[in-house]
Formats: structure tokens, C-alpha cells, sequence
């Protein structure tokens, strides 16, 4: 018996530690799945040699075998430490990534909890277990890592939420646990569903349409396709449908208006952006303008309004129509300007904002540097947070001024030297992988093609991380 | 003008509001309506002074009805009101309740807990 369990620890042990080869980003966990098995199987001969009674054994096995199941107790009860260990032992449920797994349901439990600061405290001790991690950062446990931050730095923000999730477009999908991608995408989708945009709506399915079986992910790409073609519901989203009945209001919402008159469509938009500027609600941005212009000043607007012009008895149709044309341009010119000279007025305001991007530029400059020289082992989740707020700030000045590629050119070598040192000393493939692709598209862009031959050479195509 | 309809640039379509018809009524039905309004506010009909509007409820008294009324029956002032004309009710992006449509749709999908 000694011997058993000494060769299981053994085995467990060399399982735990060993790394696997670089083109496989869940070989640790699968090691690490096995290892749990083959002591789960050890503990069993143990218990029955020492004759433990079968409900005890029972008990012990449901915990070990089934954790997936027995940790929704731990999640209803709103009990956080106990979800998450037993998330961690999921190893069928939650296979791509158990970690990410425990986080999930660690998170699960602190939205059943009510006292917000209970919650916020649950929450800090569920990021503080990224910290302390010792295994490599992958793509689920990332995201898990979004979504807890984003609940403790701006609680209730989905907008905020929401921006960071799309900040993940580039990151590996295989190794996202399927229920971590529908939480992922259910946040996502939040901010975009009271507006119900398909085409928003079909870029986030895709995001999230990830190997793992993101039915719901499936189902709204196929119903944006199908909506884009202009084609009925076909078989494959009826299918959907029926995978997604737990979320029916949502699928049924979806065909509903997959179906919807696209004149009935339109004039609501209509309404709503005229609406919006009569009450000062619309945004001043480019895509609203050219929005605005569609809808209003199109050709067949033109031809409907000159012949009601007609019909009313206005004397000159065709300038009736440069009349109606003149004062759709001196609104949208007067909501612009009136959105622009606030701007101006607070010049003081804008400049204060952009010194401080610049200061916090310079300062995850020096962050880089210092993690980069730093002797200790430094967390793979320290790399990953200063990356995503990096991430944050070009998003941010690329929204605001466009200066997005300027910032990332003056600290390229910076970064190429911080991706290239996580791929090769930190073993952090997943994460470098998850920097290269981001940064390939705007090294191309600034033209410097040496570092975008590189990362494309050395980090992009060594495989599918 | 009541100052709702002078400050936002945008106000053409309010003609309809006060006489609260739709941009596919006939001169005939602007004038009925305008005089029922105008006999209603005389006699001080409860209620006859509320009119709805995008912002809300509004008030209107008799110069305001005759304003709306000649406005209407000029064929380019009629024009440009049913150019611009949206529905009273009409749903305002970022106004309070599409906050709770939010908070309908984190129930919806099981965000709640």
C-alpha cells in the first residue's frame, strides 16, 4: 500500500512539474489532470483497503469525480474558496483550462453573494490567485482575469467590461473552456443588446465562437449571417435554437428580428438618431455622421420627398429638396460644432488628459524594463496586467486622436524585447503569442517590417499557441 | 415657440405634437383638430393643455395650437415637419430606460444571480 502511493505521488509529482513541448499550450493541465486521476484512483483502493464505509466513499467520490457538479452547492451557498477548489478538480468539465474553470466558478459564487463588500472582498481574494500562480498564463484564465479585474475596478460598468473583453480579439481561442467563452460573451453582448446592432452583434459572436462550443456564439452568427444575406432561417439555426432553449427570450428575440421589415428597421433607426440629436444623446462620431447621412439624405429619400412635395402643392420640388438637404447639414454641422467647442472649452481638460496618457505611457515603459530585468520569477499575470493596460491606453488614444500607432512606435523595440524574453526565458507562449498578434497588424502599419518578419518568423508561425 | 422647440436646433417636426396627429393627415384634419384644441383650452378641459412629446409631457395654449396650424398648412413648412417627423414616443438612445432594458437583458441572460 506504502508503495502505492509512494508511485503515485512520484507519478503526480514528475506529472505537475514536467512542461510540455512549445507547440502545446495545455500539456501542463492535461498532465496535471491525469495526475488528479491517478491519485483519485489511488485514494479509492486506499479507502477500500482500510475498509471506510461505502457512503463515505461515496462522498469522497462525488467530490473528486464529479466536482463540476457538487462546487454548484458551493455556488449557490455564495461559499468562493470552496467553488473555486473544487472548479480547480473539474478536470472533464472544465478540460482546456481547470484553472480558468476554478475562476469561473469561484466567480459564479461572488454574484450569489448580496453585501457588495463581501462580494468586492471575495473578488480581490479570486484576482489575488492569479498572483500566486505557478503554472503558465493561458487564454481561458485570461479572460477569467478581464472579467474578475474589470468587476473591481468598475463595478456595473459594462461598457468598460465590454471594451476590455474586445481588447481579447487576438488572444488563442482552444484553450477557453466553453463556459468561460459564454460568460465572456454574455458580457460582451451586454451593452450592445438594448440597441440590438447585428452588425455589432456578429463581430462579437465571432470573437467568441470559439472551438470549445460556444452554442450561443454559434446561433447569433448564424442568425447576423443569415440577416446580412438576407435569407430566411435555415435548418441550421432552427438546430441552434433548440441548443439555446435555456436562453429562448434571447434566440427568440434574435429571430424575431431576423424576420422584422427592414423599412420598419430603418425608420426606427430613423427615429431614434433624430430622437437622439433632439435631445442631444447621439455621439459625435464619424460612423453616427455617415449613419445619419444614410439614412436621411439617400436617393430614394430624395425621389420620395420631391414627389410628396408634389402632392403638398410646393411650387419647386427639387428645391424643396435642396431646402430639406441644407437643413439636414446645418443640424448635423450645429450638433458637431456644439460637441466641438465644448471640446475647445475644455482644452485645459483634454491637454491634462493627454499629459497623463503620456505620463502613464512612460510609466509602463519603465514597468516593462523593470520586468524584464527583474532577477525574481515574476508571475505571468503581472506580465499580462501591464499588457492589458498597455492595450488600454493604444485603444484609448486610437478612439481619441489616431495617436495609437505613434505611442506604439516609440516603444516597440521595448515591447519586441518584452515578447521575445517571455517566449524565451518565461516560457510564456500562450501570452507572447497573444502580444504577437496584436502587435504584428501595427508594426506593419508603422513599417517596421523588421519586427513584423520577426514576429510573424519566430513567435506566429511556431504553431498555434 | 415654447422654449423646448426653440434651444434644440433640431424642431420642425413639433406642429404635429401640439395638434397631436401624424404626418399622413389632411389640411382638413389639421384645421378639426386645431379648433377642438383651441375649444378645449377655452373652456378649460382638464388635461387639454398636456400634449407628449419626446422629452415628455408638454404644455400648449391657444397661440401655440394657431401657430402649429398655419404652419402646417404652408405646403414647405408642412414639408420639413414630415421630413423630420418622429413619433412622440419615440425611444431616446441613452435616455433612463434603456438603462433598465440593460438590466432587463443581464436577467435575460442569466447575469443576475
Amino acid at each position: 500500500m506504502t508503495f502505492l502511493v509512494l508511485l503515485s505521488l512520484i507519478l503526480l509529482l514528475r506529472l505537475i512539474g514536467g512542461s510540455g513541448p512549445p507547440g502545446d499550450e495545455r500539456a501542463v493541465h492535461d498532465n496535471y489532470a491525469i495526475g488528479m486521476w491517478v491519485l483519485a484512483f489511488v485514494l479509492f483502493v486506499i479507502l477500500r483497503a482500510f475498509q471506510v464505509p461505502w457512503p463515505f466513499i461515496g462522498i469522497i467520490g462525488a467530490l473528486v469525480f464529479i466536482p463540476s457538479v457538487v462546487s454548484l452547492v458551493f455556488v449557490r451557498l455564495g461559499w468562493v474558496a470552496p467553488a473555486y477548489c473544487l472548479g480547480r478538480l473539474a478536470m472533464m468539465y472544465f478540460y482546456r483550462d481547470p484553472a480558468a474553470g476554478a475562476h469561473y466558478r469561484g466567480f459564479q459564487a461572488s454574484q450569489y453573494i448580496k453585501d457588495p463588500h463581501r462580494r468586492r472582498r471575495a473578488l480581490t481574494w479570486l484576482r489575488n490567485r492569479f498572483q500566486g500562480k505557478r503554472f503558465k498564463i493561458y487564454s481561458g484564465e485570461m479572460v477569467m482575469f478581464v472579467i474578475i479585474d474589470a468587476h473591481l475596478v468598475r463595478p456595473g460598468d459594462e461598457a468598460f467590461l465590454a471594451r476590455q473583453l474586445r481588447c481579447l480579439k487576438t488572444v488563442s481561442k482552444p484553450s477557453i473552456p466553453a463556459p468561460v467563452s459564454v460568460l465572456a460573451l454574455k458580457f460582451a453582448l451586454l451593452p450592445v443588446l438594448p440597441g440590438w446592432n447585428w452588425r455589432q452583434i456578429k463581430s462579437i459572436a465571432e470573437q467568441w465562437d470559439t472551438p470549445a462550443y460556444n452554442l450561443l456564439a454559434k446561433f447569433l452568427f448564424e442568425a447576423a449571417w443569415l440577416r446580412r444575406e438576407n435569407a430566411p432561417p435555415s435548418k441550421m439555426l432552427r438546430f441552434l435554437w433548440l441548443c439555446n432553449l435555456r436562453y429562448y427570450k434571447l434566440a427568440n428575440t434574435a429571430i424575431r428580428r431576423l424576420n422584422a421589415d427592414d423599412k420598419i428597421e430603418a425608420r426606427a433607426s430613423r427615429d431614434a438618431l433624430i430622437a437622439g440629436l433632439y435631445t442631444g444623446h447621439v455621439e459625435g462620431e464619424e460612423s453616427q455622421r455617415s449613419l445619419a447621412m444614410r439614412l436621411l439624405l439617400n436617393p430614394g429619400q430624395g425621389l420620395l420627398w420631391r414627389q410628396r412635395a408634389q402632392v403638398l402643392g410646393v411650387p419647386n420640388p427639387d428645391a424643396a429638396w435642396q431646402n430639406l438637404e441644407r437643413t439636414v447639414l446645418a443640424h448635423f454641422r450645429a450638433h458637431f460644432r456644439a460637441g466641438s467647442s465644448d471640446h475647445a472649452l475644455d482644452r485645459e481638460a483634454d491637454m491634462n488628459t493627454w499629459e497623463e496618457r503620456q505620463k502613464a505611457l512612460g510609466y509602463l515603459q519603465s514597468s516593462i524594463v523593470t520586468l524584464q530585468n527583474s532577477r525574481q520569477k515574476v508571475s505571468g499575470f503581472e506580465h499580462f496586467s501591464i499588457w492589458m493596460s498597455l492595450l488600454t491606453l493604444l485603444t484609448d488614444l486610437k478612439r481619441d486622436s489616431g495617436d495609437d500607432v505613434l505611442a506604439f512606435g516609440s516603444m516597440s523595440g521595448s515591447i519586441w524585447n518584452w515578447i521575445a524574453g517571455l517566449w524565451n526565458d518565461h516560457r510564456e507562449y500562450c501570452l507572447a503569442n497573444f502580444m504577437a498578434r496584436t502587435c504584428a497588424p501595427l508594426a506593419r502599419s508603422l513599417g517596421h517590417h523588421e519586427m513584423y518578419r520577426r514576429l510573424n518568423n519566430d513567435i506566429l508561425n511556431h504553431g498555434s499557441r | 415657440m415654447i422654449p423646448a422647440f426653440t434651444e434644440p436646433p433640431l424642431c420642425h417636426f413639433w406642429p404635429f405634437w401640439v395638434l397631436e396627429l401624424g404626418p399622413e393627415c389632411s389640411d382638413i384634419q389639421v384645421e378639426k383638430a386645431a379648433r377642438e384644441i383651441t375649444a378645449k383650452l377655452a373652456l378649460g378641459v382638464p388635461g387639454a393643455a398636456d400634449f407628449q412629446a419626446v422629452p415628455g409631457t408638454l404644455q400648449r395654449d391657444e397661440a401655440l395650437v394657431r401657430e402649429a396650424r398655419n404652419l402646417l398648412l404652408d405646403p414647405d413648412q408642412r414639408l420639413l415637419a414630415e421630413f423630420w417627423y418622429i413619433d412622440p414616443g419615440s425611444r431616446v438612445p441613452g435616455a433612463d430606460e434603456n438603462l433598465s432594458s440593460v438590466d432587463y437583458w443581464r436577467q435575460l441572460l442569466g447575469l443576475d444571480a
